[in-house]
C-alpha cells in the first residue's frame, strides 16, 4: 500500500461567474520516500489538489468527490479531530512565499515551538530545545541565538528554511512544497533543494513537490504528474518525462526552456495560454493550443491511456498520457506521436 | 563595431544610500552608507543586448534604475549618445526618456489598475506629445498589435489580463515612445515558463524590427544566456566579469560566475555533477568585506604564504574566522550551548566537537598550521573569542581580504579575481580544475 493514494479527485469552486472545475479527475500514488512532482503552469490545479490533501479547501470551493487515503484512510471522510491529528504532523506544507507563511510579530523559534507543543505535548523547554534542533537540521547558523529573531530579520533563504524547519519539525511522513524555491536566488534554490534531498534520505520522508520548473523537477523528483487545466495529463517517471514525453503539452513545456549552449535563436512557445476554468474547450481541453491537434480533438475527450492504448488510473500503473494519439479509435490520424517523438532528444 | 555605435555608456557609476534611520543618527552624523552600487563601468551598443546577473542585493535593479537617472547617482556619469544625462536638466532628460525606457519585474505592480490599457499606453503618447486624437487611437492598437495582443483590448482592465497579457502591455507602454533602449528589470522571473518563452521571442523580434538594445537583468542564468551579447556577473554593487556570452559561459570564470553557472538546476535528470553550493547569503553593503567582497563566500579564496592546506579546510577555516570575528555575540552563546547541552559531556571532547561544527578535520595535514588552528580553538573553549581571532588573522592572510581585485582580462575578457592577476601567480595552484 502506497502512503498516499488520491483517487478520482474532483474540487469546484463556486463563483459568480461559475463553477469553477480546479480539479476534474486528479489520481495519483505517492510510495514512503518518494519524491513526487507535480507539474504544469499556473491555473492547473497544482496548488488545489495539495490544499485538498489535508482538506484545506475553503469557501466557495468544495471537494466534490474522490478519496484521498493516507495510510489507508479516506482524509476526507475524519470528523475534524481526526484530520487535525493529521496536519501538521504526519502531512506537512510548506509555502512558495515564506514571508506571508511566517507570522511577523512573533519570533521564528516561537512559531516553530508552537507547533512542536501543538502536537507532541512537549514542555515549554523541550519545545524550545526542539526548536533549536530543528533550525540546526536546516542549516541556519547560530540556531540558539536565531531563536528569538523575528521573521523580518531573517533573509528570504533563510525564512524558507524556517518554514521548512517548522514543517519538520513534528516528523511529518509526507511533506509537500508548493513552489518552494520559486521566490528564490539560484544559489539559494540550490542550497534548499539539497536540504530537500538530505531530509527525503536522512528520514524517509515523502516529498511532492509542486513547481512550474523542470529543472527543479530533474534534480530532485523520482516520478512526475504533469497537469493541464485541472486534469492530470501525463504520469511518468523523471527520466521518462524527459527523454520520452508523450504528452504534446509536455512536450511544449520541455521546449520552452531555454537551455544553455542550445543557441537557438527562437524559443518554441505553446501558443496561447491556460483556458477558462468555467467553461473548459471541447474535447480535449489542451486542443486550442496544440500543435499536433486536429478536427477530432475537439470531439472526443481523451483517456489516460499508456502508449499502446491500454487504459491507466494514476494508480496502479504509473505511465500514461491523455491524448488521442495512444487510442485505437483513432488509428486514421496518428500522425502526430512522430512529431512528438522527434522533438524529446533535444 | 565603432564608438558612435555606443548608445548608452556609464563611468564610475556610484549610488549610495545612507543607512540613517534614527534621528540621533542624523543629528551626530553616524550614518554609514549602503553601496548599493560602487563603480560600475559599462557600454551598450546599438541593437545589442547587455545581460546583468547576480544575487539578490547585488544591485542590478538599482544599476538599471539609476542608468536611467529614475535614482540619481552618487557620483559617475551616464552617457547616453554624447549626452551626460547625470548633469542633464529635467527637460533634456525627459526628452532623453522618449529613447530609453524600462519594462519591470511585476506586472501586476506596475500597471495602474484603474486605468485601461488605452489609457496605460496612452500616457506616455501624451506625456510627450506625440500622438492625439484619432492618431492616438490608432497608435495604441499598432502598438497592441505588435505585442501580440488584439486591439479590442484597449478598454480593458489590467485585472482582466493574465501576468504574460500584462507584461505584453508594459511592453506596448515602453514601446509608446520608440525608444532606442529598454531596461528590462527581471520582465519574465514571475512568469510560466510556456509565457516566459512567448515573452523572451516578443522581445528577440522587437529588437531585430526596431534595433533596440536591452539591458537584461535576471537572475536566471539560462534566460540570460539565451537573450544577451554580452553578459555581466554582478557581486555587491560591483561587476566582477564582463564578456561575450560565450565568453562568460566559457572558462576562465571569477568564482562567482562558477558558482552561479553551477547553481542552475539543469533540465536533465540523468545530468551527474558536483555542484557548488555556496554558503549563506550576499552580505550586507552597508559593510561589505574588505578586499575582494566575495572572499567571505569564495570556494577558491588564496591560501595563506607557508601553509599548505587542503582548499575545503582552508575555507573552513576563514569562515570560522569571518564568524569569530563579526559574531562576538552570538559565537558566545554557541559555546555555551555547546557546553550546557548536556552536562554529562566530557571536557576533553569539547575541541573535536568544534572542529566537527566548524566542518573542519581532527588534524590538519601540515602540522604548523594544525598548531595555530589549536591553539585557536583552545581560546574559544576559554570564551576568548576576540584572542581566537586574533591568533588565525596574524597566521593567516590572505590577499583577498586585504587586496581589492581590479577588473583584469583574462582570455580577452575581463575579470575582478586575484587568481588571474600575476602578483599573487605562485600562490595560486595553477591546476585550477576546470
Amino acid at each position: 500500500m502506497s502512503l498516499l493514494e488520491v483517487e478520482d479527485l474532483e474540487v469546484n469552486f463556486y463563483t459568480e461567474d461559475g463553477t469553477v472545475t480546479a480539479v476534474n479527475g486528479v489520481s495519483y500514488t505517492i510510495d514512503r520516500g518518494e519524491k513526487f512532482g507535480v507539474v504544469g503552469e499556473s491555473g492547473a490545479g497544482k496548488s488545489v489538489t495539495a490544499l485538498s490533501l489535508l482538506r484545506l479547501i475553503d469557501n466557495p470551493g468544495r471537494i466534490e468527490s474522490g478519496e484521498i487515503r493516507f495510510k489507508g484512510r479516506n482524509i476526507l471522510e475524519m470528523n475534524e479531530d481526526e484530520i487535525r491529528s493529521i496536519r501538521g504532523n504526519e502531512i506537512a506544507m510548506v509555502f512558495q512565499d515564506a514571508q506571508t507563511a511566517l507570522n511577523p510579530v512573533y519570533t521564528v523559534g516561537e512559531q516553530i515551538a508552537e507547533a512542536v507543543r501543538l502536537h507532541f505535548d512537549y514542555s515549554k523547554e523541550r519545545a524550545r530545545e526542539r526548536a533549536i534542533e530543528m533550525l540546526d537540521r536546516v542549516g541556519i547558523p547560530d540556531p540558539a541565538e536565531r531563536y528569538t529573531d523575528y521573521p523580518h530579520q531573517f533573509s528570504g533563504g533563510m525564512q524558507q528554511r524556517a518554514v521548512i524547519a517548522m514543517a519538520l519539525s513534528c516528523d511529518p511522513e509526507l511533506l509537500v512544497c508548493d513552489e518552494p524555491t520559486t521566490a528564490l536566488d539560484v544559489t539559494i534554490e540550490a542550497q534548499i533543494l539539497e536540504l530537500l534531498k538530505d531530509l527525503a534520505r536522512d528520514f524517509d520522508t515523502a516529498i511532492q513537490l509542486i513547481t512550474h520548473d523542470l529543472g527543479v523537477v530533474a534534480e530532485l523528483c523520482d516520478s512526475v504528474m504533469v497537469m493541464y487545466a485541472g486534469e492530470p495529463v501525463e504520469y511518468a517517471t523523471v527520466d521518462e518525462l524527459f527523454f520520452d514525453p508523450k504528452h504534446p503539452y509536455t512536450v511544449g513545456l520541455m521546449s520552452s526552456i531555454p537551455r544553455i549552449g542550445s543557441g537557438e535563436e527562437m524559443l518554441q512557445t505553446i501558443p496561447g495560454g491556460m483556458p477558462d476554468l468555467i467553461q473548459l474547450p471541447p474535447g480535449c481541453s489542451f486542443h486550442p493550443r496544440c500543435r499536433y491537434a486536429e478536427k477530432v480533438c475537439s470531439q472526443i475527450d481523451p483517456r489516460m491511456v499508456d502508449p499502446d492504448g491500454k487504459p491507466v488510473d494514476g494508480l496502479e500503473d504509473r505511465r500514461g498520457a491523455s491524448c488521442l494519439a495512444y487510442t485505437d479509435e483513432m488509428d486514421g490520424d496518428l500522425g502526430y506521436e512522430v512529431s512528438v517523438e522527434e522533438e524529446d532528444n533535444e | 563595431m565603432s564608438e558612435n555605435d555606443v548608445v548608452l555608456r556609464a563611468e564610475g557609476l556610484k549610488k549610495y544610500y545612507p543607512t540613517e534611520d534614527g534621528f540621533l543618527d542624523k543629528v551626530f552624523g553616524e550614518s554609514g552608507w549602503v553601496k548599493a552600487l560602487d563603480g560600475v563601468d559599462l557600454q551598450i551598443r546599438e541593437g545589442e543586448t547587455l545581460g546583468i546577473v547576480g544575487e539578490s542585493g547585488c544591485g542590478k535593479s538599482t544599476l538599471g534604475r539609476t542608468l536611467l537617472q529614475l535614482e540619481e547617482p552618487t557620483d559617475g556619469t551616464v552617457h547616453y549618445r554624447e549626452e551626460n544625462l547625470v548633469e542633464a536638466t529635467g527637460d533634456r532628460l525627459q526628452a532623453a526618456r522618449t529613447d530609453l525606457q524600462m519594462i519591470f519585474q511585476n506586472p501586476f505592480a506596475s500597471l495602474n489598475p484603474r486605468f485601461t490599457v488605452a489609457d496605460i499606453i496612452g500616457e506616455p503618447l501624451d506625456i510627450h506629445g506625440i500622438a492625439s486624437g484619432s492618431q492616438r487611437d490608432k497608435r495604441i492598437s499598432e502598438l497592441l498589435e505588435e505585442v501580440g495582443l488584439s486591439r479590442s483590448h484597449a478598454n480593458r482592465y489590467p485585472h482582466e489580463f493574465s501576468g504574460g497579457q500584462l507584461q505584453r502591455i508594459g511592453i506596448a507602454r515602453a514601446l509608446a515612445v520608440d525608444p532606442e533602449l529598454i531596461v528590462c528589470d527581471e520582465p519574465v522571473s514571475a512568469l510560466d515558463v510556456s509565457v516566459q518563452a512567448q515573452i523572451l521571442n516578443l522581445l528577440k523580434s522587437l529588437q531585430k524590427e526596431y534595433g533596440l538594445s536591452y539591458i537584461f537583468i535576471a537572475h536566471d542564468l539560462s534566460v540570460v544566456e539565451h537573450i544577451s551579447d554580452r553578459i555581466g556577473v554582478m557581486y555587491l554593487g560591483k561587476l566582477v566579469e564582463k564578456g561575450t556570452t560565450e565568453e562568460i559561459f566559457a572558462e576562465p570564470h571569477h568564482p562567482y560566475t562558477e558558482a552561479l553557472l553551477s547553481a542552475i538546476p539543469e533540465p536533465n535528470p540523468r545530468w551527474e555533477h558536483d555542484r557548488i553550493l555556496l554558503k549563506g547569503t550576499v552580505p550586507s553593503p552597508i559593510d561589505p568585506p574588505s578586499g575582494c567582497s566575495f572572499h567571505t563566500r569564495c570556494p577558491r579564496v588564496i591560501q595563506p604564504e607557508g601553509y599548505e592546506f587542503e582548499q575545503p579546510n582552508w575555507r573552513a577555516i576563514l569562515t570560522l574566522r569571518t564568524r569569530l570575528e563579526a559574531e562576538d555575540a552570538s559565537m558566545r552563546s554557541v559555546l555555551s550551548a555547546h557546553k550546557a547541552s548536556d552536562e554529562a559531556i566530557d571536557p576533553e571532547t569539547i575541541p573535536a566537537q568544534l572542529r566537527e561544527a566548524y566542518d573542519l578535520p581532527e588534524q590538519l595535514t601540515d602540522p604548523e598550521a594544525d598548531r595555530v588552528l589549536q591553539s585557536a580553538v583552545d581560546h574559544m573553549v576559554n570564551d576568548e573569542i576576540g584572542l581566537a581571532a586574533d591568533v588565525l588573522a596574524q597566521a593567516f592572510s590572505t590577499p583577498c581580504e586585504s587586496e581589492t581585485p581590479e577588473l583584469i582580462t583574462k582570455e580577452q575578457h575581463p575579470i575582478a579575481c586575484h587568481l588571474y592577476s600575476e602578483a599573487y601567480s605562485d600562490q595560486v595552484d595553477t591546476e585550477l580544475g576546470w
